[in-house]
């Protein structure tokens, strides 16, 4: 029976996650058990698993023989697996600050109950569509009266900082979280501050003192408590309102950069018009009912036009992909105002997601999550085919390895979007024809259906591997 | 003087406090910065330490300073 330890677990010394049989376990050590019992016997976890803040869990004690015969496992866990597991630098800020408020409101209602949560990971909180849930129950321990706020620059870095690097600066966070992994460190962003952020009693508080504290406390650490609890150094309702301080601040923050980009207002400036757009919705949403579809990956997901397309098809979830921050913050806010199950993920598809972390596998890339639902590919190739030089052929293989199934649009050379591509630079691209896509389509699926959706010669290929 | 007597029990009520209880288990790294923070944000015992920190590196300062030809 083949047991996989989930990369990502390693850090926590009370238990760890496994993948069994495609099943996700968690077992919790002999070390942690009561603090577990005592979390589950305040009645918290049900309260968040109600609500929605939480992944519900299952106890099933009565496998722990049969899965780990050598000991010390006191209780095992089972949870139903995230459908798609993403990382906060794929994140829009929409969703990043959607994590954090659940962080806090979660940290919040716990120590109603005396309990607290022992770190400040993003990676604990993952997405339902564009619902954030935490999915650590391990993070949950007994609260001391009176101890400090261990994980406050965890917190701080995590998802303070990255929200504040577009909130005051207009900058995403995801290619500087992305090479951090943990997030954005506390001495590096405070040398982006200037002078009139210290009026800000927030940055004050968080992030200028705290950085001040940090660089010339170092050398008087020795005089610092050793680690952990510190009764009585941080009473329990300045906990609570430094913590209701940063929702407060965080609820109200959003981008710097408000003008729309160029995406964003892309489907009102292109070349087709709503007839064409409607054959392309309908040929999704058959194609997703043909094919009895759960997942679709939509790349180029814009604002979640073809997604919602898909999901009237039948599909029971969408990832949409897409680089441009303003359209991933409209395919968010649709999903939130519409209801619908559309996880938004930033990615450059000319350098997707790898897997990095400890041993390069403690946050597996793009191409490791593979799907076995199909992909959506509209409008999508010829940007990177002719603005980024990426071969045609290459780029099909990509795509059709991510999913058995899907749907590519081909945009010809005479198409007006792809001469305002060509406009300023030689016409390097002999084989972006349609006769070459075609046929390298066949040669690797069953090609289901094609149509042609505008009078410039876009067409549609839906395919199935072979 | 009385700024420093107030600083220096606030120092031996921390560490008196602080010998008495087991630390929790935990992975996270809290830095000196957030301690040193929290203490502050925490009160009158934790403003004590950081004035006590900070009153010795004055000190410190203030006698390099003078004994400068």
């Amino acid at each position: 029976m083949p047991i996989t330890g989930v990369k990502g677990s390693f850090r926590d010394p009370s238990g760890r996650v496994y993948e069994v049989d495609g099943r996700i376990v968690r077992t919790i050590r002999p070390s942690f058990l009561q603090q577990f019992e005592f979390v589950k016997s305040t009645g918290l976890f049900d309260r968040l698993e109600s609500e929605g803040h939480l992944l519900p869990v299952r106890v099933i004690n009565e496998e722990i023989p049969r899965h780990f015969p050598e000991g010390g496992v006191s209780a095992l866990l089972e949870a139903p697996r995230v459908p798609f597991i993403s990382h906060p630098y794929e994140w829009p800020f929409s969703a990043l600050k959607a994590a954090a408020l659940l962080h806090l409101d979660i940290h919040l209602t716990a120590l109603e109950r005396d309990v607290t949560l022992s770190d400040a990971s993003a990676y604990n909180v993952q997405f339902q569509g564009c619902h954030p849930v935490f999915i650590d129950h391990l993070s949950f321990r007994r609260y001391q009266p009176g101890e400090l706020w261990q994980a406050h620059r965890q917190f701080c870095e995590a998802f303070l900082l990255p929200l504040l690097l577009r909130a005051l600066f207009g900058c995403p966070h995801n290619a500087w979280y992305r090479g951090h992994v943990e997030g954005i460190s506390l001495e590096e962003f405070s040398r982006l501050l200037r002078w009139h952020h210290y009026f800000n009693r927030n940055l004050l508080t968080h992030v200028i003192l705290q950085s001040w504290l940090q660089h010339t406390g170092r050398s008087t650490a020795y005089n610092l408590p050793k680690t952990g609890a510190i009764p009585t150094a941080l009473p329990r309702e300045r906990f609570q309102r430094l913590l209701r301080d940063l929702r407060d601040w965080i609820a109200g923050m959003s981008p710097a950069d408000r003008q729309p980009s160029t995406w964003q207002e892309y489907v009102n400036q292109n070349s087709y018009d709503q007839a064409e757009r409607g054959v392309k919705k309908r040929f999704i949403t058959d194609f997703v009912a043909m094919t009895s579809t759960v997942e679709v990956w939509d790349f180029g997901c814009n604002a979640g036009e073809y997604s919602k397309a898909a999901l009237e098809g039948g599909a029971s979830r969408v990832v949409g992909f897409d680089f441009d921050q303003g359209a991933l913050e409209a395919c968010f806010k649709r999903s939130v105002d519409e209801g619908l199950a559309i996880q938004t993920v930033f990615l450059d598809v000319a350098n997707p997601s790898p897997s990095q972390g400890w041993g390069q596998m403690e946050r597996l890339g793009l191409r490791e999550r593979a799907s076995g639902g199909a992909v959506l590919a509209l409008a999508f190739m010829h940007h990177l085919v002719i603005s980024k030089n990426i071969p045609f052929g290459e780029l099909l293989d990509w795509l059709m390895e991510l999913a058995p199934r899907g749907v590519i649009e081909f945009v010809p050379k005479s198409d007006p979007m792809v001469q305002r591509l060509l406009h300023l630079r030689e016409d390097i691209f002999p084989d972006y024809t349609w006769e070459y896509w075609h046929a390298h389509v066949q040669r690797m699926a069953r090609i289901l259906k094609t149509k042609r959706v505008s009078s410039t010669g876009r067409t549609l290929i839906a395919y199935e591997r072979n | 003087m009385v700024g420093r007597r107030v600083a220096a029990m606030g120092f031996m009520v921390l560490l008196f406090s602080v010998a008495t209880v087991q630390p929790a288990s935990a992975y996270v790294d809290p830095g000196s910065g957030s301690i040193l923070l929290q203490l502050i944000l925490g009160g009158i015992a934790g403003i004590g330490v950081v004035a006590k920190l900070y009153w010795q590196r004055l000190k410190h300062g203030v006698s390099h300073f003078l004994r400068k030809p």
